[in-house]
């Protein structure tokens, strides 16, 4: 019979303290659902202010959940885990909150859209996205999927504003519905895939499943049949997350209609909660699935072609792209493919951890570097969503200079120039590739960077060296948009410049 | 051999599947037919049909589904907690108090918002 | 399970047979056209209430399958009971050894609750009863009903009726029983409401429907307490478990907790509760006297072979929970007992004094029904349960006999004022009072002479009336009463128990009235000369009573008589040694079906249930003799020696004087039920209903209102926002389109998901063939 534990009893034994920066960030969302409600007309003051506050204090309660490996703590009778992997990914959860808050701000006022309802489903998003980077269970993991997918599909719906003509621009509505189908659509893959690695394994609990997984695998029966599948529908569920090919047909879409900030929450909290989930699953649950000869995980030929694919059609056909956010948006595909091959990578026994630790550098790094681009471009998009096109930022070096230098900045990190953060993440993935074996993807993805130099370079291009029509353009932005890109710029840079930084932070990470 | 431990759930599924076409259609089989116009228009309440049932609903219905469904799971969440609430003790109330919590800001922000009013 | 093979499986299928045949007819005979109805017998026969409606034709077919299978039904329940009787006569010791089958029926945790089918002593003298009168109800039927234009409803209900109370029989547990009384409830309101055309009818259907109801809600009530303290429902688990009995008997209720009551007590009241609704008892004995509205072979179902035997038949069933914790054969009642022991001498007494003054010969009938009861439960309170087991028997039999003789009067009745109206007969004011009002062929003072034109009636009616009246040693209705009666008197003699003694009395009062008020009717209907024209011309022509009335009836009378030798007492002068030369045989089966002596002897709380019958004494057999003899007497001389003329005042308004219209009416309960209990629930529903109506439905009705003008507007909105946005839009979109078909991103989320899926399958693909090597090893 189940003995009912007192409280304090439940809070000890469950290690609630763990799992505080996640659940923390919700009751202050619901406290500020409250707050909204009965501010008034201060409420376009107070709810951003109220969100801000709330990412630092869960950014507080973070540090203590900041743990190496081996000081690693579960919560809730192992549903969670608090452990390097966790607090550093919940700072670039955070901090990318806190950026795209800043833009929203800004953003939303000049829509005309402002409500308070924003921020607090950017906030919950955020916390599933934290969940999900502490899940240690299966079921967590999705639980934590849908409170991250779900206030991103409204949020991608957000925009309901009245283009020139007075008329209203579906664009989001669109995108919205078309994230919120095909995100429903994943789930039941992920779903299923759960279902089966339980079926198989007996259990939903991460570190579990590493131990009986050998004998499952061990018996060759159907068991390891059904694992097999349901990681493959793991990875399909996942993958749609993280936009992978051919996953990612949903992203230029989607991330060409949703509101601006919202496209660059989108682009890093999501990425970051599947990838984390995808690691976890991968590397410490199923990296049973290793060929006795040769340490390969069984998964890693087909990440590495997942990999090789979103790499080459992400940065190709970002080429082809006009504007600006639907580029970015293809450039984000094909990030998702650099961080595919420090997983990849992860799937070779002895070089999960630099793996791990290279693919966590790298998400910091595109953290910076996309939300700062994002903000650029929503400086000189137009409320109506016009505006975003390459040829609209022709001669903004000469009407804003700080601006395009900002951006220059953050194109040359995308492409991955040494002294921006940028650099960093793609050498620590690609020497994690090179160390596993994977040499034929690091090739891959050497090259494919080169391509991806061709656009983002247009983009300086069209800044510093072509005359632009004349009129100058307005500045859009307020002093939150300016201290967004102002924070995207110094990460990138110091994260680029003091090169050791980020492989200290990531260096007691280890999830094998 | 997989197959096999499946077969009591196939038998139930082909059975359930069977026996609801059977009780569907029984009274097609033995009972008179002799439809006419009048039996075979839909049946509104006495009155003639004027249109097709499938319409364009105000959207305020789907919101009141929405609300509907977020109070129904609460009952669900409170009906196996209230048959084991004594065992569950303090802990249990204190976790459904924080359950409770979160739906009654929902709830707050709903009525604020006048989800609650039709108009 | 081998149902034809095993005799412990058999049982189940005694009721099958009916229950099939209910299903077969309500499947197969539901053709049938519409025809206004006419004066025409085909068309509503003998009611006249159909004229002018739209009434069912009786298709030929389908009156025969609805009898055909009928009687097979019934018949197949007979075979497979008396089949059932013979296995269990083959049993070593009936009783200590039972035929017995079960199946897990629901799974509650660690135990599953099973249902089953049970033949010990208590079941058998049903088995015997209940075919029988069934059977005779439904050949009696076949003829009453022939003209019926839903015939094949009648028979379906009437076999799921009869299906119901052979399953209510068999059951071997209390929630089984409650099902099969349940079903009965059902059946019993749709079956009294049989003519629903008449007001009257159902109205009278409702009432049954609605006081017993109350009844069955307490009655489940105490099943449920039953269960959660015994956590079995089973007869056998409880009844002949003295550990059961002892634990009931000894254990606090949680309701009355410092009283001295046990549970075995609350339950017990709890399951009389039932019975006083089902078996008509006071004060919920109101339904039955309107319960005759339904066809005859109902009434004799109802008030014989089924509805009210099955509530005394449950009672015999639990009484050795009534029983836990007293002793009544030492003059120790417990509470249910006390409660049985009042409220049935006093209904019996009620309902006899109600009785004399009814005129309707049916009515006479329901509530010498409703004082018979009285008799059983009064003597399953002193703890004569053998005589109420054995009154049960006999009574369901004389009273069967009796309804439908009655039925047959009826009949005769409505024929003859066919008679008179098609061939012109008596048109003038003296010879047709009833002129311009409606003529009742149920009204006894309608009658007389009857016995001339309907000898074969007349004479299974004498019987069966004698044999309610008890008329000595020849008929059945003697012997039980006479048991209970020597029952009650052993108590006065050896305890000096106020209860035993209150039976007594008042059971020999009410047995005197009802010599009496049976031979007033039988007078009435039977005796001096034909009172209106219809009763001369009653069953003119012949074979209006066909065959197949009156052939139940001389079987029964045959039962009228016969079944009473069964129980006579051994120790009785003379007859025993023709009848019971070594034992009684009825007593001698009958209470095996209770706990053995050896069993119980070690619970204080439990008393001896194998008490001896009492000991031959002179005083009750001359009480009931002379009650008997001086009520038939009495009624011979103001009835039979001076008939009645037509017109003429009942001799009984002269004697009672104020007291008969009180009598008449029933003491007006009818009324004080209705101003207590019927009036101002309806009140309220009518205060419900205009609320709903003002309140609710109004508003409804103004919220669509508003509703559509909210959707014109809205028609209004789209066709600027949508036909316009069109026109405008086209050209845009098919530029869009056709950038989008350039490159490989469509747009539509169909694609994208075939896309993922297809991608799923691929992945799996490789996955399945790059782990091979792994799945291999």
């Amino acid at each position: 019979m189940f003995e009912s534990p007192t409280i304090a009893e439940f809070v000890t034994q469950s290690n609630l303290a763990s799992t505080l920066p996640g659940t923390l960030l919700v009751a202050w969302t619901l406290l500020l659902v409250l707050v909204d409600l009965f501010a008034g007309d201060e409420r376009e003051h107070w709810t951003p202010l109220g969100a801000c506050l709330g990412l630092g204090v869960s950014f507080v309660a973070n540090l203590f959940v900041y743990a190496p490996a081996a000081d690693q703590q579960t919560a809730l009778y192992g549903m969670f885990i608090a452990d390097a992997f966790t607090g550093f990914l919940n700072i670039v959860i955070l901090v990318a909150t806190l950026l795209a808050v800043l833009m929203s701000r800004d953003y939303l006022m000049r829509a005309g859209i402002h409500r308070g309802e924003y921020y607090i489903l950017t906030l919950l998003s955020s916390a599933g996205a934290m969940f999900m980077v502490a899940a240690n269970d299966l079921i967590v993991v999705f639980v934590a999927l849908e409170l991250l997918s779900i206030p991103l599909y409204i949020l991608a719906a957000f925009r309901s504003i009245k283009n020139d003509g007075g008329e209203l621009a579906l664009k989001s509505e669109e995108s919205g519905m078309k994230y919120f189908i095909l995100g429903a659509f994943s789930s039941a893959f992920l779903v299923f895939g759960a279902a089966l690695v339980y079926g198989a394994s007996g259990t939903t609990n991460i570190p579990q499943i590493l131990e009986v997984a050998p004998a499952v695998v061990d018996a060759a029966s159907s068991a390891t049949f059904y694992l097999v599948v349901g990681t493959a529908l793991l990875i399909v569920g996942l993958g749609f997350k993280v936009a992978v090919v051919p996953f990612h047909m949903w992203t230029p879409d989607v991330y060409e209609g949703a509101p601006t900030p919202v496209t660059a929450l989108m682009s890093v909290t999501a990425k970051i909660g599947g990838f984390a989930a995808l690691l976890r699953i991968l590397v410490t649950a199923l990296s049973v699935l290793l060929l006795v000869d040769g340490g390969v995980a069984a998964w890693q030929t087909t990440i590495s072609i997942i990999a090789a694919l979103t790499l080459v059609l992400g940065n190709f056909v970002a080429i082809s792209q006009r504007n600006l956010k639907r580029m970015l948006a293809y450039s984000s595909i094909a990030h998702a493919g650099y961080i595919m091959v420090a997983l990849a990578a992860a799937g070779t026994a002895g070089s999960a951890d630099s793996a791990t630790q290279g693919a966590l550098v790298y998400i910091l790094a595109y953290m910076f570097t996309n939300l700062g681009a994002f903000a650029v471009v929503m400086t000189i998009e137009r409320v109506d969503g016009g505006g975003g096109n390459i040829d609209d930022i022709t001669g903004l070096a000469r009407s804003r200079p700080l601006l395009a230098m900002a951006m220059t900045i953050f194109m040359l990190s995308l492409t991955g120039i040494p002294l921006t953060a940028g650099f960093v993440g793609k050498f620590m993935v690609f020497a994690a590739a090179v160390q596993a074996g994977l040499v034929g993807l690091a090739v891959i993805g050497v090259l494919t960077s080169v391509v991806s130099a061709f656009y983002y370079m247009r983009v300086v291009v069209n800044m510093y060296l072509r005359d632009s029509s004349g009129e100058l353009l307005p500045a859009l932005e307020t002093v939150y948009v300016r201290w967004a890109i102002n924070i995207a710029l110094a990460g990138t840079l110091i994260f680029g410049i003091f090169y050791p930084l980020a492989s200290n932070l990531v260096s007691m990470v280890s999830i094998a | 051999m997989t197959i096999l431990e499946f077969g009591p759930v196939s038998a139930l599924l082909v059975i359930s599947v069977a026996l609801a076409l059977i009780i569907a259609n029984i009274s097609r089989v033995m009972g008179p037919q002799r439809p006419t116009y009048r039996k075979s228009v839909p049946y509104e309440s006495g009155m003639k049909p004027i249109g097709p049932a499938t319409r364009r609903l105000p959207i305020k219905f789907y919101l009141v589904a929405v609300l509907f469904i977020i109070f129904d799971i609460e009952v669900i969440f409170f009906l196996p907690w209230a048959v084991s609430m004594r065992d569950l003790g303090v802990y249990g109330l204190t976790v459904m108090a924080v359950f409770t919590l979160i739906l009654i800001v929902g709830f707050i922000y709903e009525w604020k918002k006048g989800g609650l009013e039709w108009e | 399970m081998d149902f034809l093979n095993d005799p412990n499986a058999l049982p189940w299928l005694i009721p099958a047979g009916p229950l099939l045949a209910f299903l077969i007819i309500t499947l197969l005979t539901n053709k049938s056209k519409l025809v206004p109805a006419s004066d025409h017998h085909e068309y509503g026969g003998h009611h006249p209430d159909y004229d002018g409606m739209l009434v069912p034709v009786v298709a030929r077919y389908s009156r025969v399958i609805s009898i055909g299978v009928g009687m097979c039904g019934v018949l197949a329940a007979l075979v497979i009971s008396w089949v059932t009787l013979y296995n269990a006569s083959q049993l070593h010791h009936i009783g200590q050894e039972v035929l017995a089958s079960s199946i897990a029926w629901m799974d509650t945790g660690e135990t599953a609750f099973k249902m089953g089918v049970l033949v010990d002593p208590a079941t058998v003298i049903m088995l015997v009863m209940v075919p029988i009168a069934v059977l005779m109800i439904f050949i009696y039927s076949i003829g009453y009903m022939a003209h019926d234009p839903r015939q094949a409803r009648f028979f379906a209900l009437i076999s799921l009726f009869a299906g119901a109370m052979l399953t209510l029989v068999v059951a071997d547990n209390v929630l089984l029983l409650f099902v099969g009384w349940e079903i009965m409830g059902v059946c019993s309101y749709m079956l009294i409401g049989f003519w629903f055309e008449k007001e009257s009818a159902y109205k009278a259907a409702i009432k049954a429907f609605t006081t017993t109801r109350i009844a069955d809600v307490v009655m489940l009530l105490g099943i449920a307490y039953l269960y959660s303290l015994t956590g079995t429902l089973n007869y056998r688990d409880i009844m002949y478990n003295p550990e059961t009995l002892d634990m009931l008997a000894t254990t606090a209720p949680i309701i009355f907790g410092g009283w001295t009551v046990s549970a075995a007590s609350i339950i017990g009241i709890f399951l009389i509760i039932g019975t006083v609704g089902k078996s008509a008892q006071f004060p919920l004995h109101v339904w039955l006297p309107d319960a005759m509205e339904g066809p005859t072979p109902v009434s004799a179902m109802i008030h014989a072979a089924a509805m009210v035997s099955a509530g005394i038949f449950s009672l015999i069933r639990l009484y050795p929970l009534f029983a836990a914790g007293g002793d009544p054969h030492h003059g120790v009642l417990t509470e249910p007992l006390a409660f049985m022991a009042v409220v049935g001498a006093f209904t019996a007494l009620l309902a006899a004094t109600m009785a004399v003054a009814q005129n309707d010969v049916k009515a006479v009938l329901a509530y010498s029904t409703i004082s018979q009861l009285g008799f059983m439960m009064a003597a399953l309170g002193i703890g004569a349960y053998i005589a109420a087991a054995f009154h049960l028997i006999t009574h369901a039999f004389f009273k069967a006999l009796l309804f439908m003789a009655a039925g047959s009067v009826i009949h005769g009745m409505e024929h003859g004022e066919h008679h008179v109206h098609e061939h012109g007969h008596g048109h003038d004011a003296s010879h047709h009072p009833d002129e311009g009002h409606h003529f009742d062929p149920q009204d006894m003072r309608n009658m007389g002479g009857l016995r001339k034109t309907m000898p074969v009636t007349f004479w299974t009616f004498l019987i069966g009336g004698l044999s309610l009246s008890g008329f000595p040693i020849i008929t059945a209705g003697f012997w039980s009463k006479d048991e209970i009666l020597a029952d009650a008197w052993l108590g006065v003699q050896n305890y000096g128990s106020g209860a035993h003694g209150m039976v007594f009395i008042m059971l020999a009062l009410a047995a005197f009235m009802t010599a009496f008020y049976t031979m007033r009717q039988i007078a009435l209907t039977f005796g001096g000369e034909a009172r209106t024209e219809a009763a001369k011309h009653a069953n003119l022509g012949k074979g209006v009573v066909s065959i197949t009335m009156t052939l139940p009836l001389i079987i029964l009378a045959f039962f009228a008589i016969g079944a009473g030798f069964v129980g006579v007492p051994n120790d009785f002068p003379v007859l025993n040694a023709i009848f019971s030369p070594e034992y009684n045989a009825f007593h001698h089966l009958t209470v095996e079906a209770l706990p053995l002596s050896e069993a119980t002897a070690a619970f204080s709380s439990l008393p001896d249930y194998h008490a001896k019958a009492p000991p031959f004494n002179i005083i009750p057999v001359a009480t009931s003799v002379l009650v008997a003899l001086l009520g038939l007497w009495l009624g011979w001389l103001v009835y039979w020696r001076k008939p009645l003329k037509a017109g003429q005042r009942d001799p009984m308004e002269n004697f009672l004087g104020p007291l008969h219209p009180v009598l008449q009416n029933r003491y007006y309960l009818d009324e004080i039920y209705g101003r207590v209990f019927v009036a101002p629930s309806q009140w309220l529903s009518a205060q419900i209903i205009s609320f709903l109506d003002r309140g609710i439905i109004d508003a409804l009705l103004h919220i669509i209102a508003r509703l559509f003008t909210w959707l014109g507007d809205l028609v209004k909105v789209l066709n600027l926002w949508l036909i316009d946005g069109v026109g405008d839009g086209i050209p845009i979109a098919i530029f869009n389109f056709g950038g989008w078909l350039r490159r490989m991103q469509s747009g539509r989320v169909q694609q994208y998901m075939l896309l993922i899926l297809a991608a799923a399958v691929a992945i799996g693909i490789v996955l399945v063939l790059s782990s091979g090597a792994a799945l291999a090893q």
